[in-house]
């Protein structure tokens, strides 16, 4: 589940507001594939201190050395805590960047950085229709697009950005929601 | 040479200080995750939730050591 981009019937997993009788049927989030731009800066980064370490520790002036022993270790050490630090929020920042959908409603859960938060949601039975988009490299190679959910809530948009297969979750949610809206006209 | 031992003492200050700056920001930074790691948990609550803050809470601590340490060593 740490690593998964879709998950279905999560039992351990819940969010603000769920209902006693609510069950998340899935939860989808960006295909772990395009987080590879913050991996791989994050690798350089790990290397930066080789590479300074290669040019600035073997510096001299008049025989005595310009960095200071103290003063490297200093720069290491924060050096890592930062990388450490830009991983780590990278991975949550993607990890909790979700779309839920329930047996009565969709979640839209937005962060973008430590700063920024939305949480979206609408009822099943708004939901109208759904548009599945495949483009750019990502989307021919891998199978990588959006989706848009249209509905006839306040917010008329949802969307799911970066997720694997896009054409089969569309399809996925809109047999839930007409799933749904015909156990409604039932009752 | 009083000028010189001026200077390098002017130089070390001042790249002290820098690094006291630029860790007080540091140690903000951290604060955010930590606080936003809380509210992500309780807008998404996993099994891993606790390990996450767990993960923030020592990198905000490593982050006021490193603080702590250079406010006195360096």
């Amino acid at each position: 589940m740490l690593f998964d981009s879709i998950i279905k019937n999560p039992k351990s997993a819940s969010f603000d507001g769920k209902d006693v009788d609510e069950e998340i049927q899935y939860v989808f989030r960006r295909h772990f594939i395009t987080n590879v731009p913050w991996i791989v800066l994050g690798i350089l980064l790990f290397f930066v201190p080789k590479i300074a370490a290669l040019t600035f520790l073997d510096l001299r002036i008049n025989g005595v050395g310009l960095v200071e022993t103290s003063v490297w270790a200093w720069f290491l050490v924060f050096w890592y805590l930062f990388t450490f630090g830009f991983l780590f929020e990278n991975f949550i920042s993607w990890f909790f960047d979700v779309f839920m959908v329930t047996n009565k409603r969709i979640v839209d859960i937005d962060f973008e950085g430590v700063l920024y938060r939305s949480i979206s949601e609408t009822n099943l039975n708004n939901i109208e229709d759904a548009t599945s988009r495949n483009a750019g490299a990502l989307g021919a190679i891998l199978d990588i697009g959006d989706i848009t959910i249209q509905t006839a809530g306040e917010r008329r948009e949802f969307e799911l950005d970066g997720v694997h297969n896009p054409s089969m979750i569309r399809d996925l949610i809109m047999d839930f929601v007409a799933e749904y809206k015909r156990y409604r006209r039932q009752r | 040479m009083n000028s010189a031992v001026n200077l390098s003492e002017y130089i070390a200050g001042f790249i002290k200080w820098g690094f006291v700056f630029v860790e007080v920001f540091y140690v903000l930074f951290a604060f955010v995750i930590v606080r936003q790691v809380t509210l992500m948990n309780a807008s998404f609550s996993t099994q891993y939730g606790k390990t996450f803050s767990l993960i923030a809470l020592f990198h905000l601590l490593a982050a006021l050591i490193l603080l702590v340490f250079s406010l006195i060593f360096m």
